[in-house]
C-alpha cells in the first residue's frame, strides 16, 4: 500500500520534472562537480598526482555522460517526452496537409459519431442501471411461461411465499405496469401510464418523494381499501401546474376516487426502461382500478414482475438458486397454475427481457451498419496513408539512416493516425449528439399513442466505447501503412528517390479500394431494399391508411351497463358522420389489436357435424367484432359476398365474414358464401370473404381471421372500441373536430391513440423506417467514401506514373490511349468491387428478411440498379485523374523527377 | 544487463537507506565511500549509478536533499532519511533478512540431503 503510494509519488515527480529541466540539469552538474572535487581531494591526500587522482575519480564515476544520461532518464519520463515530440510533429504534419486532415477528420467524425450514437441506444436499452442509489443491487424476478415469455407474472400468494421464505433479498416488491389508466381531475381527463406497486416500493428503491410521502406498509395489506396515489413530477407540473396543494386532492382513476399523497422527484420516471410512469398506486388497489382477477380473488397473475434488492453480500446467482428452490410450481403446490413455469432472476438494468428480444435484433443490425461505415472509412484512410507513406519515403529513410529504430518510426506514424482519430472522435461526439436526437424521434411514441422515454444521456460507458473504437480505428487504419512505410531498403531509397516504392503497396491499396466498393455495395443495396420495403409497408397491403383518423375509446371504464356502452358507441358514430368532410366511419372491438391489424380474441371455428364429436376439431382463430361499413371504410377488398350492414341484428340470422387464409383452411374449393360454420358452438352463415391484411412480419403467412358483426354479437361490450374515420382532406386537420365531437357527447370517456392511420402505420413499422433511415445515411456516405478512395488511388497512380506515361506519349501514344489506360484501371477495380459486393450482399441481406415488405432479399432490380450506379460513380471518379494523365506533356514529364 | 542493474539497484537503495540511518545526513560521495568501505571493498561500486538511485529514492519520498557545506567547506548536496524512508528501510531490511534466511536454510538442507 505504502509502496504503491511511493511509486505514484515518483511518477508525479517525474511528470513535474519535465517542466523545469534546465534548473535540475545545472543542479546535477554542480553536484557531480563537487563529487569529483571531493574524490580528487581524497585521492591527492592518498598521494596520487593530480592527473592520476582525476583519472581515478572519473573511472570510479563510470563515465560522466552515462551518469548524466541515466540521471536525466530517471528524472523525467522519456517515453512521455518522445510521445509529446511525436504529437508535436504529428500536429505539424496535419497542419501542413490541411486538405487531407480535413477529409480524414470529417470521415472519422461521421463514422465514429454514427457508432457512438447507436451505442447510446444500446446503452439506454440494455445497459443503463436504474437511476436509484446502489442500482447494482437491484434485480428483477420474472416468471417465464411455457411460451417462452417472461411476463407470466406472479399472484399475490406467490409473491408472499417468495418474500417471506427467501433470505437473499433485502426487500422485494411487486410491480405491474398499465399503460392506460384514465385520470380525471376536475373537468379534464387523460390517459396515463401507471404502476401498481407494493407498499415498500419507494423505500426499496431509495426514492424520497419531493412532496408529501410514499406509501406506508399498511396501505398495501387490504384489497380495495387504501385509495392513495403518488404522481410523477411531470404529471404534477403538466396537469396540476406544480401546485403544492395537490397533496390530499382527490383524483379519479378509472372511475375510482384516489387521494394524492406524494409527488415523485423530477428525475424519477419509474424503474421501467423506456416506459415513464406517471402515477403509482398500491398493488392492493389493482382491482378497484379495473384490473382485478375475474373472480375477485388475488390468485391470478397480478404482478408482471417482482423487483428486489439483494441483501448485502448476496450474489445474483445465489439469489436465483434460492428463489427457485422456494418458488416451485407443481400441480400439487399450485393447482391453479397448470402450465409449466420457470423463475428467472435478472439484473434490473435495461428493458424487460421480452422487450429486449426485438430490440436486440434491431440494434444488432444498426450496429453492424455503422460498423461497416467505419470500416469503409478505415479502408479509405489506410489507402490515403499508404499513398502518403510512399511520398514520405525519403523523410522516413533519412530518419532510419540516422539511427531511428523501426519501432520508433512506426510509433511516430501511429501517433499521427491516432491524432487524426482523436480529432475525428471529438467532432464525432458533436455529430453523435445530433444523430442521437434525430434517432430518438423514432422512439417517442408507440403505435397506441403511449409515450416512451429513454435516458440517452452521455455516461462513462458511452465514453469508454467511443474511446475504444477511436483507438481501434486509429490502429486499424494506421498500423499497416506505418509498418509498410518503415520497411524499406535505405540504399536504393536514398539513391534514386524511391520510384520503385509504389508497386509494393499497390496491390494493398487496390484491395482496400475493392473492399470499400464491395462494402458500400452491401450498404446501398440494403438501403435500396429497405426504402422499397418502407414504401410498401406504409402504403398498406389490402387496406388504405391514407385520409384516415384512428382513435380508441374505452367506454366501459365510465359506463356501467352494456346498454350504456352501446348507446354511446351508436351516438358517437352517428354524430361523427355528420361532421363535414367525414366520408365513412368504422369501429371494431376485440382484444388489444389496432383497427387495421388482424388481431383480437380467440374463437373456435369448425364445420357443421364436427363440433359435437371432437371438441378440439375446430380451429382457434382471432376474432373481431366490427361495425357496418368496416371493410369499405378501411378499403379492405371483399373477395366474395357482402359486408355487415344495419340489418345484421341480434334477431336476424347470424353471419360471419372470413378472411381468405381462413377460407383456404376450411374449404379448399371456392364457393363459400351461404355456407354454415360453427363458431364457439353456434352456427353462423358466411356472408363474405375478405382479403388478408398485411402481417406484422413479412416472413409470416397471413393468419386465418374471423369478423363478426358488432351489433349482432351479444358480447359483454368490454374492451376498447377502436374507431377509424375516413375523411376527405388532411387527417391531422380533421382530428381535433373529431375529438371535440366525442367529448361533447361524453366529457369523461377516455380517448386515446388519436392520430392519423398513416402515422399509426409508421409507428408500427418503426423498425423498418429506422433501419431505412440509418441504412440510407450510411449507404450514401459509403458511396462518397468509395468514390473518394477510387479517385485517390487513380490520382496517385497517375502522379507516380507520370514518367512512364510521358515515355509512352513520346513513343506515340495518343491522349485517348492514356485516357483508356487510366479509366480501364479504375473500372477494373470497381468491377471487382461490385462482383465481391454482390456475393457479400446476397449473404448479408438475409439478415434483414424480417424487415422487408413487398420486396425479396434478392430483388434483381435493386441489385442491378445499385451496381450500375456504383459503376457510374466509379467512372466519374476516374475521369479527373484520367484527364490529367492525358494532358501530360511528354517533355516536361521526362525532365521532372 | 537490464536484469542485473535492477537487482543491483534494489540492494543499492537498501544500502543507501541504511547508510543514511547510521551516519545521518550525508552527500553522495560520502555515501558511495561508506558503502564501499562497509563492504570491505568487495563491492566495486560504479559511483555514477548512485545518483539515479538517490534521485529515485527522493522521488519516492524516502529521502530528502538539501544543499549544505561539507566537512572541508565545500558546497554539497546532503541527503537525509525521511520518516517514510525509515519505515521503508525497516520493511526492506526485514524482507531481505527473511529472503536470505530462507535461502540459507534451503542451501543447508540441500547440502544435508
Amino acid at each position: 500500500m505504502r509502496q504503491w503510494q511511493a511509486k505514484l509519488r515518483a511518477l508525479w515527480m517525474r511528470l513535474c520534472g519535465m517542466f523545469h529541466r534546465d534548473r535540475t540539469r545545472e543542479e546535477f552538474a554542480a553536484e557531480i562537480e563537487e563529487h569529483l572535487a571531493m574524490h580528487i581531494e581524497d585521492n591527492l591526500r592518498c598521494g596520487m598526482s593530480f592527473d592520476e587522482a582525476r583519472r581515478d575519480a572519473l573511472i570510479k564515476l563510470g563515465g560522466l555522460e552515462q551518469a548524466k544520461q541515466a540521471y536525466r532518464e530517471r528524472q523525467r519520463l522519456p517515453w512521455m517526452e518522445s510521445f509529446l515530440q511525436d504529437v508535436r510533429f504529428g500536429l505539424r504534419m496535419l497542419r501542413k496537409n490541411l486538405g487531407f486532415t480535413f477529409i480524414a477528420v470529417l470521415t472519422l467524425a461521421t463514422g465514429i459519431g454514427a457508432n457512438t450514437a447507436i451505442f447510446s441506444f444500446v446503452d439506454a436499452l440494455f445497459l443503463k442501471p436504474l437511476a436509484v442509489p446502489h442500482a447494482e443491487d437491484m434485480v428483477r424476478i420474472y416468471a417465464k411461461g411455457p411460451s417462452g415469455h417472461y411476463g407470466a407474472g406472479f399472484s399475490y400468494p406467490e409473491f408472499k411465499l417468495l418474500r417471506d421464505h427467501s433470505s437473499s433479498f433485502a426487500a422485494l416488491a411487486v410491480e405491474t405496469e398499465r399503460p392506460q389508466l384514465h385520470l380525471v381531475n376536475g373537468g379534464d381527463s387523460w390517459e396515463i401510464r401507471g404502476e401498481f406497486v407494493s407498499g415498500n416500493y419507494f423505500n426499496l428503491l431509495g426514492m424520497q418523494p419531493r412532496l408529501g410521502r410514499g406509501f406506508l406498509p399498511e396501505e398495501d395489506t387490504v384489497p380495495n381499501r387504501d385509495a392513495v396515489a403518488v404522481i410523477s413530477d411531470q404529471l404534477w407540473k403538466a396537469r396540476f401546474n406544480g401546485d403544492p396543494a395537490v397533496l390530499g386532492r382527490e383524483i379519479q382513476i378509472n372511475g375510482v376516487p384516489f387521494r394524492v399523497i406524494g409527488v415523485a422527484p423530477p428525475e424519477f420516471y419509474g424503474d421501467l426502461t423506456g416506459l415513464p410512469v406517471e402515477v403509482w398506486i398500491p398493488a392492493m388497489m389493482i382491482g378497484a382500478a379495473g384490473y382485478g382477477c375475474d373472480d375477485g380473488s388475488y390468485n391470478c397473475s397480478l404482478s408482471d414482475a417482482i423487483i428486489g434488492r439483494l441483501a448485502p453480500g448476496q450474489s445474483a446467482a445465489h439469489a436465483q438458486a434460492e428463489a427457485s428452490s422456494v418458488m416451485v410450481w407443481s400441480a400439487t403446490n399450485w393447482p391453479e397454475r397448470p402450465s409449466r413455469r420457470q423463475l428467472i432472476l435478472s439484473s434490473a438494468n435495461g428493458e424487460s427481457p421480452d422487450d429486449q428480444a426485438d430490440d436486440v435484433a434491431q440494434m444488432r443490425l444498426l450496429m453492424s451498419v455503422t460498423a461497416s461505415l467505419l470500416l469503409i472509412a478505415c479502408a479509405n484512410l489506410a489507402g490515403l496513408l499508404l499513398a502518403r507513406g510512399v511520398m514520405r519515403r525519403k523523410e522516413i529513410a533519412v530518419r532510419l539512416s540516422i539511427g531511428a529504430r523501426r519501432s520508433r518510426v512506426i510509433r511516430q506514424l501511429l501517433t499521427e493516425s491516432l491524432l487524426l482519430t482523436f480529432l475525428g472522435s471529438a467532432f464525432g461526439l458533436v455529430f453523435s449528439f445530433a444523430a442521437k436526437y434525430l434517432l430518438s424521434q423514432f422512439f417517442v411514441t408507440d403505435s397506441e399513442g403511449f409515450h416512451h422515454l429513454y435516458d440517452l444521456s452521455f455516461d462513462w460507458r458511452v465514453l469508454a466505447y467511443s474511446i475504444a473504437i477511436t483507438l481501434v480505428t486509429g490502429t486499424l487504419f494506421g498500423l499497416i501503412p506505418a509498418i509498410r512505410a518503415s520497411r524499406q531498403d535505405l540504399v536504393t531509397e536514398l539513391k534514386d528517390g524511391g520510384s520503385n516504392g509504389q508497386q509494393v503497396s499497390g496491390w494493398l491499396r487496390h484491395t482496400l479500394v475493392i473492399g470499400q466498393v464491395a462494402l458500400s455495395m452491401v450498404l446501398v443495396v440494403s438501403a435500396g431494399l429497405l426504402v422499397r420495403s418502407a414504401v410498401a409497408a406504409q402504403r398498406g397491403t389490402n387496406f388504405d391508411p391514407a385520409h384516415m383518423v384512428v382513435l380508441r375509446l374505452r367506454p366501459e371504464l365510465t359506463k356501467d351497463t352494456p346498454q350504456q356502452v352501446e348507446s354511446l358507441v351508436r351516438r358517437v358514430s352517428q354524430r361523427l358522420s355528420m361532421i363535414p368532410g367525414v366520408q365513412s366511419i368504422a369501429f371494431m372491438q376485440g382484444g388489444e389489436g389496432l383497427v387495421w391489424r388482424q388481431n383480437g380474441r380467440d374463437a373456435q371455428i369448425g364445420l357443421p357435424g364436427q363440433q359435437q364429436t371432437e371438441p378440439r376439431s375446430g380451429l382457434t382463430v382471432l376474432k373481431q367484432d366490427v361495425s357496418p361499413n368496416f371493410f369499405q371504410t378501411l378499403r379492405i377488398p371483399l373477395l366474395q359476398g357482402r359486408e355487415f350492414d344495419e340489418h345484421d341484428r341480434p334477431d336476424s340470422p347470424r353471419v360471419a365474414i372470413l378472411n381468405e387464409a381462413l377460407v383456404l383452411r376450411l374449404w379448399p374449393d371456392n364457393t363459400v358464401v351461404g355456407r354454415t360454420v360453427i363458431i364457439n358452438g353456434q352456427p353462423f352463415q358466411v356472408a363474405g370473404v375478405s382479403a388478408d391484411i398485411q402481417p406484422p412480419n413479412p416472413l409470416h403467412a397471413p393468419e386465418p381471421h374471423l369478423y363478426l358483426s358488432y351489433w349482432q354479437s351479444n358480447a359483454t361490450r368490454e374492451g376498447d372500441i377502436r374507431m377509424a374515420v375516413r375523411v376527405a382532406g388532411d387527417p391531422a386537420v380533421a382530428l381535433p373536430a373529431i375529438r371535440r365531437v366525442v367529448q361533447s357527447l361524453d366529457p369523461n370517456v377516455p380517448i386515446g391513440e388519436d392520430m392519423s392511420m398513416a402515422e399509426q402505420v409508421r409507428l408500427v413499422y418503426m423498425p423498418v423506417l429506422l433501419a431505412r433511415s440509418v441504412m440510407s445515411f450510411c449507404g450514401l456516405l459509403s458511396l462518397c467514401l468509395s468514390a473518394m478512395g477510387l479517385y485517390s488511388v487513380l490520382a496517385f497512380a497517375v502522379r507516380s506514373r507520370t514518367r512512364e506515361i510521358g515515355i509512352r506519349m513520346a513513343l506515340g501514344a495518343q491522349p485517348g490511349n492514356v485516357l483508356r489506360l487510366i479509366v480501364g484501371q479504375g473500372t477494373r477495380l470497381a468491377l471487382m468491387g461490385v462482383a465481391t459486393g454482390l456475393i457479400a450482399t446476397l449473404i448479408s441481406t438475409r439478415l434483414m428478411a424480417t424487415l422487408l415488405f413487398g420486396v425479396r432479399t434478392t430483388d434483381p432490380a435493386t441489385y442491378i440498379s445499385v451496381a450500375i450506379v456504383l459503376l457510374l460513380i466509379a467512372l466519374a471518379a476516374c475521369y479527373l485523374p484520367a484527364r490529367r494523365a492525358a494532358r501530360i506533356d511528354p517533355m516536361q514529364a521526362l525532365r521532372t523527377e | 544487463m537490464g536484469e542485473k542493474t535492477d537487482v543491483w539497484q534494489g540492494t543499492l537503495a537498501l544500502m543507501v537507506l541504511k547508510t543514511l540511518e547510521t551516519l545521518g545526513p550525508l552527500h553522495g560521495y560520502g555515501i558511495a565511500r561508506r558503502i564501499e568501505q562497509t563492504s570491505d571493498n568487495l563491492l566495486s561500486l560504479n559511483y555514477g549509478t548512485l545518483y539515479p538511485a538517490l534521485l529515485k529514492l527522493e522521488q519516492e519520498g524516502y529521502i530528502a536533499s538539501e544543499w549544505g557545506l561539507s566537512e572541508n567547506n565545500r558546497k554539497a548536496k546532503f541527503y537525509k532519511l525521511t520518516r517514510a524512508g525509515k519505515k521503508q528501510l525497516e520493511r526492506e531490511a526485514r524482507d531481505w533478512e527473511q529472503a536470505t534466511a530462507i535461502l540459507a536454510r534451503f542451501l543447508t538442507s540441500a547440502k544435508e540431503a
